[in-house]
């Protein structure tokens, strides 16, 4: 068990939440991004050393930051529909979607990325909302799966 | 600050599918108040189901049957307490009641007291409604309650509509009050079939002037052996695909009604094995109905 683990944990115990809340908290921590949950935790810093700090500011201290964003399932089920499902090699399949966005949308559509595909799609979520992309997916993978049953169709 | 923030206009969601047994009310009970927790929001939610299922999910019968004695349900919200008999309504309308006066405090924050979930109370007399053909008889009725939605909008962030499945007068009242509509699908074909004629009815009743925007979620999905053939029909279809929200609720005994538990599902002590799915539900379903 690693020091910072058991220091949080020690913090935790301090703190008198319930063991819902220690769960909620978890799970919310795992779903969230690290570099915004540091720069959150600064804030926290900087207004508790605050001078001004009274009720107001603790009362907006627990607002949760508008800009909080959480991974979304979007990559793993596009990845798993065109690359496993449909057994589309990852270069058709990027030329795919990207020809579909752009005849949909005439988006500017990012490059391929060195980083894999996952890392790509990401990259289009920022562009596309997440059904939107998973809608044109799911039809390309419609297309491909059906279209392989062809092979067996009756003479 | 006053109570009241003039400039706020809440949202209005209508849980609803033309299909019965599709999980409107384990949305509207677990999904919006995970929202409220989770989002930070004000949340309204209104039992307006003549079956009162939502009511029995989060309230104890004893304390149901004290705020229907004291007239603390949707009834109240309908019409006033002066109607002669369970078939006919008021004839002397007045406005409709305060949310004070016919909702019921479940959560609350301390920090922040106008952060808050309330329930009104389901009332299974909202069924004579159905047993009602004149449509200027129950116009009232309808008035009445978009009047007290439209007031309550002013001091709420959401008013979270659970409706029954049917294309009943009070659909209709629901329909016209809302801003957006959460359609809950089963992964079977009934359930799409329940989502077509939704669409259909929202589209060309001429009385839902501003129609609301519809969020599709996939409901009821299997954690294993799960066949998604009719999530891959909903996914491609050009209408309902783009409006199918990326997460979906999974089935869990937790989200079921037990006769040992009353109250919502992330308060359980066995929460935390639907809580991160719910948590990533509300994420997406918050930035669909464009509150954060």
């Amino acid at each position: 068990m690693s020091k910072v683990y058991q220091k949080v944990c020690n913090l935790l115990a301090a703190g008198n939440f319930s063991d819902r809340e220690i769960f909620d908290f978890v799970s919310m921590l795992q779903s969230s991004n690290p570099h915004e949950v540091v720069d959150y935790v600064s804030s926290i810093r900087r207004l508790l050393s605050s001078e001004i700090y009274g009720y107001e500011k603790a009362a907006s201290f627990w607002e949760p930051p508008n800009n909080f964003s959480f991974s979304s399932e979007a990559e793993n089920k596009i990845e798993h529909l065109l690359l496993e499902e449909a057994g589309l090699p990852k270069t058709l399949a990027i030329a795919l979607l990207t020809q579909e966005i752009q005849k949909r949308f005439s988006l500017q559509v990012p490059n391929e990325s060195r980083k894999g595909f996952s890392n790509w799609v990401k990259r289009l979520l920022t562009i596309l909302p997440e059904s939107e992309l998973l809608h044109i997916a799911t039809l390309i993978r419609n297309q491909y799966v059906h279209e392989s049953n062809y092979d067996w169709r009756l003479k | 600050m006053s109570k009241i923030d003039k400039k706020k206009q809440g949202i209005v969601v209508a849980v609803l599918n033309m299909k019965g047994g599709v999980g409107k009310t384990t949305i509207s009970a677990h999904v919006f108040r995970h929202l409220h927790s989770h989002l930070k929001k004000s949340v309204v939610l209104i039992d307006f189901d003549p079956q009162f299922n939502l009511t029995q999910t989060v309230i104890s019968q004893a304390s149901y049957e004290k705020h229907k004695a004291d007239k603390r349900t949707v009834l109240s919200v309908m019409e006033d307490h002066t109607a002669p008999s369970i078939f006919k309504i008021s004839t002397a309308m007045g406005p409709p009641p305060k949310l004070d006066e016919v909702g019921i405090r479940l959560k609350g924050s301390i920090i922040n007291p106008e952060l808050n979930l309330h329930l009104v109370p389901g009332d299974f007399d909202i069924a004579k409604y159905s047993l009602i053909n004149d449509s200027k008889v129950l116009l009232p009725v309808k008035e009445r309650f978009l009047k007290f939605v439209e007031n309550v909008r002013k001091e709420k962030d959401v008013v979270c509509i659970d409706c029954n499945p049917s294309s009943s007068f009070m659909t209709l009242c629901a329909l016209q009050a809302a801003t957006h509509v959460v359609v809950p699908v089963r992964p079977d074909r009934y359930s799409l079939l329940g989502l077509k004629m939704l669409d259909r009815f929202i589209s060309e009743m001429p009385e839902i002037i501003n129609k609301p925007k519809l969020t599709i979620l996939l409901n009821g999905v299997k954690s294993q052996g799960y066949d998604p053939a009719v999530e891959n029909s909903l996914r491609s279809d050009p209408q309902f695909g783009p409006k199918t929200m990326v997460a979906s609720l999974h089935m869990s005994k937790v989200l079921e009604a037990s006769h040992s538990y009353t109250g919502f599902a992330t308060d359980k002590r066995q929460s935390w094995r639907v809580t991160p799915r719910i948590t990533t539900i509300v994420t997406e379903l918050g930035k669909s109905l464009g509150i954060i």
